[in-house]
């Protein structure tokens, strides 16, 4: 069968470009670390990235419930302290022994605990927001102090963030609910304000059975007492979740990196050795094109 | 003795031929196309009366080694490679904008809903919203790069037809020139010169390199050539000219047309054009390009419209509700122009709210006919609306008349989502106007007595805004919650169970009932009861006022991440763009691969054309040295010739 000298020529130029470029392909993968994707892995290469990128965005929200309920439930047993403060001092109050002068010094101290109280509702977090002011955190919540009544300008709203691709959690617990309405003894609702106030004004009057007469506030105290510590559970309850959460993510994470690895990233061992066989693939294409070319009549005639 | 000389003559006459056939193959061994040519000799015939000896050689023709079958081999694998090669080099370029993980869509839409989730995290914050604003702006200007980007490669189709369909008609003519002469040779009676063959193949084989064509003899010796559904390029030594023309309703979209004899234009249907590097971009183009563009269009049609109807259920900072996030994108509507319509009819084409999930990568056909309009489905030909007027709506879009009425036989191109990517925008500039909170609350008296309590709720419609705040009472008495006024229909749907509608009449009629753990919802509101009220105990629905902490409708807008809204509730917008990447990258695969097989196969059919026709020196040095002693020996019968004279003239002194 003949073969033309142009085909020669051709078909050699061609071996060697092909081994070439089959060599360039290699090292470009070797040296920039991800080999080549078949469209399938492309497309699911997008997925994960996309999957990494919600997990990122769950995994920082964990964090900022995280701070959020850990610093209410500071704040709650700051409120708690005070509350037992408050009961210690009405409880020297009552005390039948005291004098007027005595007793109003007590009904003092009592008044700025509740100004510590309200202070303690008016908390701000790090970026100046009301923490207890409902939705409207950019509104006080608590007006007034010690010698007026207290009212709540929050709402009742409760701000929750996405933690996981299934749940919300709250990080927030209104003014209303931790501080204005505790059951009142003999029914109805009273605030914890309201509640310390009335014990101010009781002891500083005195009078003969001072021990049953506060025993209804005393008892309002209580309630609001228990209330805190029944949102500091409920806030513990949702740092438990804000926990669970991250060890999901963290897992997830840890997931989508090995299966990234595996669809993108280069076989060190296995693309070596292939480059070295395609660099004498592509050394014996040159050396043999050589040779056939100096093989001529021309040349021995 | 004379006949001697002659017969030596004729020797020498024949190797001298020999030997410029010879060095005319080495001469050409390397021209392209070029067929061996050998010299056909035969002898002479002793002349009548004569010796019976015969009366030396003669040079009876000059052979062409060309094999039809083969040459034929050659011309379609060129045609394939070529179509393959301008195929999968676009593609290529296509599907690297697209797939590329930070060039590409992924990474815009993913910045922008991170921008989301942050703000939902600290609605209040000026830095956060202004930031969200931002990444909104980083995605728009994204989708109008790659919107840009794939103009770009329709600019480039275009020119590239241009710049193709003239060189395949300087080709054509010469062709048309290269048959006059070969028929002028013809007619002469002498063999045609294979050089001139030579070369009209060697066109055959550059004009199949641009557009695929087929060959067809004739008797008079001229070769024939068409194209497509059998359309003429060369017939004879008349050749007809391709034209790129507009397309017939996109003005800036080319298409081929053949000139006619007559003068008149010939439209070539797209389809029929196969091989060549015009087939590759043709269908580049229908199946690859306009594809990518107008599912990339759908995206952001579906991304501007969902995020916008979520957007205006929200409240700005100042408590007003939050208007359009992104600007819709348009759509585009073209008249047809060749024929013009003759009508004044113009008409505008829109995207219906609440619809893109509708939306098809189709295009579509508006025509009016006998007073009726139809609305035709390019990609498979369905007619999806019809009527007597306009507006007509189909696959989540609308047409409207603008102005104008239409004549008999109007027709319009209609593209509802291919500049989607190329023409959204941002709606929204200041950081107080993103609206991150819901526009309604609820209000928990603290004289309620009892344990009932309502959540903040969902709002899923703002049509019905006005009819709040809205205070709900529980009565014992009615065993439900009243309040709401005559005619509002309420729905309550049990945990786990099926909903259940309620319509208040004041006076019949007027509460639903609390049922612990159920979801309520009236007038767009929707909120889930639990625990259990007591008589009297109220709630307030009211418009949530200084709320700036509220994070619900930024949640909402966080979640329509994952949301499928698109292709009828089957993708999200990621995994719309993922199916995108995937197909074109398959597409670009499968054309790779077709581009290998194609080039192996034309370096096949080469080496068997070159099998016969191709030019091997070793064998053309044999040949030198064949003809050479021919040579040399029929000069050797000369001498002896001149010898035996002499010898003769010697004795006759």
């Amino acid at each position: 069968m003949r073969i033309s000298t142009s085909m020669i020529y051709a078909g050699g130029g061609a071996r060697i470009q092909k081994a070439t470029a089959d060599l360039l392909k290699t090292q470009q993968q070797v040296a920039s670390g991800k080999r080549e994707t078949d469209p399938v892995s492309a497309g699911r290469i997008l997925q994960i990235l996309q999957s990494e990128s919600l997990n990122m965005q769950y995994q920082k929200n964990q964090d900022t419930a995280d701070n959020s309920l850990r610093m209410m439930d500071v704040t709650l047993g700051a409120l708690s302290q005070t509350l037992q403060d408050v009961r210690e001092t009405v409880l020297q109050g009552v005390n039948a022994s005291l004098s007027a002068t005595d007793r109003q010094i007590i009904a003092g101290k009592l008044r700025s605990q509740l100004d510590a109280l309200i202070a303690l509702g008016n908390t701000r977090d790090s970026s100046g927001a009301f923490v207890f002011s409902g939705f409207k955190s950019s509104t006080q919540p608590f007006s007034g102090d010690s010698n007026t009544s207290v009212s709540y300008e929050g709402d009742s709203g409760q701000i929750a963030i996405q933690i996981s691709p299934e749940g919300e959690t709250p990080i927030s617990f209104s003014g209303q609910e931790v501080f204005m309405d505790i059951p009142a003894v003999g029914g109805g609702k009273q605030s914890v304000f309201a509640t310390v106030s009335t014990l101010a004004t009781q002891i500083e009057a005195g009078g003969a059975n001072l021990a049953d007469s506060i025993s209804d506030s005393l008892g309002n105290l209580d309630a609001g007492l228990d209330n805190i510590i029944a949102v500091r559970a409920r806030a513990g309850s949702y740092l438990n979740m804000v926990e669970a959460s991250r060890g999901l993510s963290e897992n997830g994470h840890i997931e989508n990196q090995k299966i990234l690895s595996v669809l993108q990233d280069v076989d060190y061992a296995e693309a070596l050795s292939v480059m070295a066989k395609q660099q004498t693939v592509l050394d014996a294409a040159q050396k043999s094109l050589i040779k056939i070319m100096s093989l001529s009549l021309f040349n021995k005639l | 003795m004379a006949e001697m000389l002659s017969v030596a003559m004729s020797g020498l006459m024949a190797a001298q031929q020999g030997l410029l056939t010879t060095g005319h193959n080495i001469s050409n061994a390397g021209t392209p196309g070029f067929s061996r040519q050998s010299v056909i000799v035969a002898s002479t015939p002793a002349t009548a009366g004569a010796n019976i000896v015969g009366s030396g050689v003669s040079v009876t023709g000059i052979a062409r080694s060309y094999d039809e079958f083969a040459s034929a081999q050659v011309f379609s694998a060129q045609a394939r490679g070529s179509y393959f090669s301008a195929y999968a080099s676009q593609l290529g370029q296509l599907n690297n904008m697209l797939g590329d993980p930070e060039a590409g869509l992924s990474p815009a839409l993913q910045t922008f809903f991170e921008a989301v989730q942050q703000v939902a995290a600290n609605p209040a914050s000026i830095p956060g919203r202004q930031a969200l604003i931002s990444s909104g702006q980083s995605l728009v200007s994204r989708f109008r790069d790659m919107s840009q980007s794939m103009d770009n490669l329709q600019k480039g189709v275009n020119a590239a037809l241009s710049n193709t369909v003239s060189t395949i008609n300087s080709q054509t003519r010469e062709l048309a020139q290269l048959n006059l002469r070969i028929s002028e040779a013809r007619g002469t009676g002498a063999p045609v010169p294979g050089d001139l063959l030579d070369q009209f193949d060697q066109l055959v084989a550059d004009l199949n390199n641009q557009i695929g064509v087929e060959r067809l003899q004739q008797p008079d010796g001229t070769t024939s050539i068409y194209i497509g559904n059998g359309q003429a390029l060369v017939v004879g030594s008349r050749s007809m000219d391709l034209q790129a023309v507009p397309d017939r309703a996109d003005y800036a979209r080319q298409t081929l047309a053949l000139t006619l004899p007559g003068g008149g234009l010939q439209r070539i249907q797209e389809s029929s054009v196969t091989g060549g590097g015009i087939g590759g971009l043709l269908a580049f183009r229908t199946q690859a390009l306009d594809t990518a563009q107008s599912e990339l269009g759908r995206i952001a049609i579906g991304v501007a419209q969902t995020v916008n109807e979520q957007h205006a259920l929200g409240q700005r900072m100042d408590g007003n509700l939050g208007g359009d996030f992104f600007t819709l994108p348009s759509a585009q509507v073209f008249a047809n122009r060749y024929p013009a319509n003759t009508g004044t009819l113009s008409v505008k084409a829109e995207t219906s709210p609440g619809e893109s999930g509708l939306l098809t990568t189709s295009d579509y056909r508006l025509s009016f006919s006998s007073g009726q309009y139809s609305l035709t489905r390019l990609s498979d030909q369905v007619v999806v609306g019809s009527g007597s007027s306009l507006p007509l709506s189909a696959d989540g879009f609308a047409l409207t008349a603008v102005s104008g009425t239409p004549s008999n036989g109007d027709s319009f191109l209609i593209r509802p989502v291919r500049s989607g990517a190329g023409t959204i925008g941002m709606a929204i500039s200041l950081a107080q106007d993103v609206a991150l909170a819901a526009p309604l609350r609820t209000q928990r008296p603290t004289t309620n007595t009892g344990t009932g309590v309502l959540q903040a709720g969902v709002v899923s419609s703002v049509d019905n805004l006005a009819s709040f705040p809205v205070t709900l009472t529980y009565s014992t008495a009615q065993s439900g919650m009243t309040g709401l006024p005559t005619g509002t229909v309420v729905t309550v749907t049990p945990k786990g169970g099926s909903p259940v509608s309620y319509t208040i009449d004041a006076a019949t009629a007027p509460s639903f009932p609390w049922v612990s753990g159920a979801t309520v919802s009236f007038n767009g509101y929707s909120t889930e009861m639990s625990g259990s009220p007591a008589n009297s105990d109220t709630f307030i629905i009211e418009r949530n006022n200084g709320g700036v902490g509220d994070n619900r409708n930024a949640a909402a807008l966080a979640r329509l991440a994952i949301s499928r809204t698109l292709a009828n509730g089957t993708a999200s917008f990621q995994e719309a763009y993922g199916g995108l990447v995937t197909d074109i990258g398959n597409r670009s695969r499968a054309a790779e691969v077709s581009r290998t097989a194609a080039e192996s196969t034309l370096e096949q059919a080469q080496a068997a054309r070159d099998a016969v026709s191709g030019v091997n020196l070793d064998e053309e040095a044999t040949n030198l040295l064949r003809y050479q002693q021919n040579y040399q020996a029929a000069g050797k019968l000369i001498e002896v010739a001149g010898k035996l004279f002499d010898t003769l003239l010697a004795t006759a002194r």
